[in-house]
């Protein structure tokens, strides 16, 4: 009897919320698929997708069809860890800018509001001036990520040293250090003599995949699944936290502890990214920004997905950043905010007014 | 302090919490209670803590000494989890997280009974429905934040608040921002729940409302309990005049009993010329309750006269906060009320004699207006008129020796005024002779 009240009860929504993770997960990791097919069978060589796939299953002891030895090369060792990097990135992104939308409060934030992914980039830049970034190989990647991961822990000090520590505080601090860093960029790309150093710089912070290895996916790949796996087991702490720090508190969420390991998290991930991709633009904005307008603002769905969604929007801009003036490639981060901003502009018309909601 | 904490029978104590930020003092030695099944107000200005006791209360606020007990378990020493199912909160203003349903709003109530990455069970879909259905808010359930009137909404967070299961709601002015008719659909509401057994604590702006729902008051100023109890107790115009800093009127509708508070004019303690002077009015039958108001109104500190239950110029005095000396209707002015009225017309300065009419109960009023030192007469007419005592009020009357009479109500508290304002250069002038001759 009780039983069947319950069961009666069922709240339609509440119990669409599974419903809705599936079938948004369901969509985007058809789509995530697809693309990643798309651009490994894709390029200067044309690899038919038959052998593509073949190529994937091949160590599972499958033999669907026959390529050779070139075909292979390409799609493991060029293709393969380039898309790869490409969807971490994008999941980092997309988890990261999902999160800091709900930690500020602010649909504005995004995974640099804090200045990370700025202190990435200009520690980056100074390595690439100086040529300590050929120093040793993943030199330039582990300088981006010392420089994001040193900015995060200053804009933190600054913070608490002001006596007060909020979030209002930290987003100060934030954009005042990423004003500095990026004045830091402009004085050394201004001061840089050389042509080719410079063109490397202006390349690095176009943000971009091309010749990543299996090497930067080692680099980033498990401090990005193990932060965004923390995001994503903390996400109900994330819709509370968007009810105001008092509320959260008060409902029973340890925001002296929560706040700062998500800030953490995201931030750490944010680092990631930008230390193996350089700067990419808008993925962390408009990603979580578009599966919200679809799947409503519950971070328990919001953040998963929007992992996805970055993923398959940044393998999306490489594939078209490598082909669409092939052989030569344009840069990834151009693309992001090539096609992102568009879309986005005429999502925000379509649907102004659950937007001004968010 | 010692670890040793009294056991208590109260559902909540506050022992003497002094919370206190950059040397500031916003709560002093603050101590009271609430018993289950109790809906306790606090009332006070702008400013005057009640907001930083209830978050103190319900362990947002550490304080600096002292000790807050919910069943005799120091607040700050629960653990998150631990006090958000025991206490919960409503605040003034329903937080901007739009997008989310009411249900989606209400099941996040259930955070401390779930765990980490455990999706919703049977248990908490039916007990955020029971809280939906309690709040009133039922029918709400699949609609979004942004598309409720605020009334709806605080509902909505009521009903989060219950899915917490607490044994005790805060409440930091959940009304101020309905209308009339909400505000009372809302403690309607929260009225059920304490009946029922829930204890509730609630800062209330409006006086009215805490005092037509509250159980009990306390009234705050400056971090400060000055008056504690029954409604009727707390809201003397007294207590409200010390704590807000404004004359009102508080009278008790003779059909319902509901409390209503109305401020005469703001800020105007001390600011007329006869601010301070102490006027006594004898008056009765009606004849000095709008007289009384106007002076009360002017500044002036007004005492009454002896008056019977039931008079209309009692109950004026009593919503005005004016001192009067009360008797027993139909019966004569004893002589414990005679002395009172002679002390009260010995401490004014001006006593003021309005158009009432004498009878055998009440003429010894006359007889002490013999010592009054300033007599000023609000009436114009004869008092043969209204002398039915066969003569003897007209022969006390005759005694008096009136400076003034002004039969027009405006032009006498004027004229009050001026002799106010007389009166005291007089005595500066005899003071300074007087310091002069010595």
């Amino acid at each position: 009897m009780a039983l069947g009240i319950v069961t009666r009860l069922r709240p339609p929504r509440e119990a669409a919320l599974g419903t809705r993770l599936i079938a948004g997960g369901g969509v985007l990791t058809t789509l995530l698929i697809a693309i990643i097919l798309l651009s490994l069978s894709t390029g200067p060589l044309d690899i038919p997708v038959s052998h593509v796939v073949s190529i994937i299953v091949e160590p599972t002891g499958l033999h669907l069809a026959d390529y050779n030895h070139t075909e292979e090369m390409v799609v493991e060792r060029i293709r393969m860890p380039r898309i790869v990097v490409g969807a971490l990135v994008g999941m980092a992104l997309g988890v990261a800018g999902a999160a800091m939308q709900a930690l500020f409060r602010n649909p504005l934030a995004d995974p640099g509001t804090i200045g990370v992914a700025s202190g990435g980039a200009a520690a980056a830049v100074i390595a690439i001036a100086t040529g300590a970034s050929s120093l040793f190989f993943l030199a330039l990647p582990l300088f981006a990520l010392g420089g994001a991961i040193g900015t995060a822990f200053l804009v933190y000090a600054i913070a608490i040293a002001s006596g007060r520590f909020s979030v209002a505080t930290l987003i100060l601090a934030g954009v005042a250090v990423s004003a500095f860093m990026g004045a830091l960029i402009t004085l050394v790309i201004i001061a840089q003599p050389e042509q080719g150093t410079l063109r490397g710089i202006l390349f690095w912070l176009a943000g971009g995949l091309d010749s990543r290895s299996w090497d930067h996916v080692w680099l980033s790949g498990p401090l990005i699944l193990v932060g965004g796996g923390v995001i994503v087991a903390f996400a109900r702490d994330l819709n509370l936290l968007m009810m105001g720090e008092d509320d959260a508190r008060s409902m029973g969420v340890n925001v002296r502890v929560v706040r700062p390991m998500l800030l953490t998290a995201a931030s750490l991930i944010t680092g990631v990214a930008v230390a193996v991709s350089g700067m990419i633009a808008f993925v962390g904005l408009i990603v979580p920004h578009m599966l919200r307008l679809v799947f409503g603002p519950d971070n328990r769905v919001l953040i998963p997905l929007s992992a996805l969604g970055g993923a398959v929007f940044v393998v999306l801009a490489d594939e078209i950043a490598r082909t669409v003036i092939s052989p030569a490639e344009l840069r990834v981060g151009i693309i992001t905010s090539f096609i992102g901003a568009p879309f986005f502009l005429f999502l925000l018309l379509r649907h102004s007014r659950r937007v001004s909601s968010l | 302090m010692t670890d040793i904490v009294e056991r208590t029978e109260r559902r909540l104590e506050a022992r003497d919490v002094i919370y206190e930020v950059d040397a500031a003092r916003l709560l002093d030695q603050v101590d009271f209670n609430a018993d289950k099944g109790e809906l306790v107000g606090l009332v006070g200005p702008n400013g005057a803590g009640k907001t930083t006791l209830l978050r103190t209360i319900g362990g947002l606020l550490k304080a600096r000494e002292g000790a807050v007990l919910l069943d005799g378990d120091e607040v700050s020493r629960m653990d998150t989890s631990q006090r958000a199912k025991s206490i919960a909160q409503v605040a003034q203003l329903a937080p901007l997280a739009q997008g989310f349903t009411a249900l989606e709003v209400v099941m996040m109530g259930r955070y401390p009974h779930m765990g980490r990455l455990q999706s919703e069970r049977a248990v908490d879909r039916y007990a955020v429905r029971r809280a939906l259905d309690t709040a009133g808010a039922g029918a709400l359930a699949d609609r979004t934040l942004e598309t409720l009137s605020g009334g709806e909404r605080q509902g909505v967070f009521v009903a989060r608040a219950l899915a917490q299961e607490p044994r005790l709601l805060l409440l930091d002015e959940p009304t101020s921002n309905l209308d009339i008719n909400h505000q009372a659909r809302f403690f309607q509401i929260i009225r059920g729940l304490v009946d029922d057994g829930m204890t509730a604590v609630a800062a209330i702006h409006d006086l009215s409302l805490a005092a037509r729902f509250c159980d009990r008051l306390v009234l705050l100023n400056k971090g400060v309990v000055v008056a504690e109890g029954l409604p009727r107790d707390v809201l003397t115009p007294k207590n409200i005049g010390a704590a807000f800093g404004v004359r009102v009127i508080v009278s008790s509708d003779p059909a319902s009993g509901v409390l209503g508070i109305s401020v005469m004019e703001a800020g105007s303690v001390g600011n007329s010329a006869g601010a301070g002077t102490r006027v006594h009015v004898v008056c009765g039958g009606g004849t000095g309750a709008r007289l009384m108001y106007r002076l009360c109104e002017a500044g002036f500190v007004v005492t009454a006269g002896p008056l019977a239950n039931g008079d209309t110029d009692r109950s004026a005095a009593e919503s005005l906060g004016v001192e009067f000396v009360p008797v027993q209707a139909f019966g004569d002015i004893d002589s414990v009320a005679h002395n009172k009225h002679l002390r009260l017309i010995r401490e004014s300065e001006i006593a003021v004699l309005s158009d009432v009419a004498f009878g055998s109960g009440n003429v010894r009023s006359l007889e002490a207006l013999v010592e009054a030192s300033l007599i000023v007469l609000a009436t114009m007419e004869p008092i043969a008129g209204r002398d039915f005592t066969d003569g003897d009020a007209t022969t006390l009357f005759d005694q008096l020796s009136p400076v003034a009479a002004w039969s027009d109500l405006e032009a006498l508290v004027t004229g009050l005024s001026g002799l106010a304002q007389n009166n005291k250069g007089t005595q500066e002038i005899a003071n300074s002779s007087r310091e002069n001759q010595q």
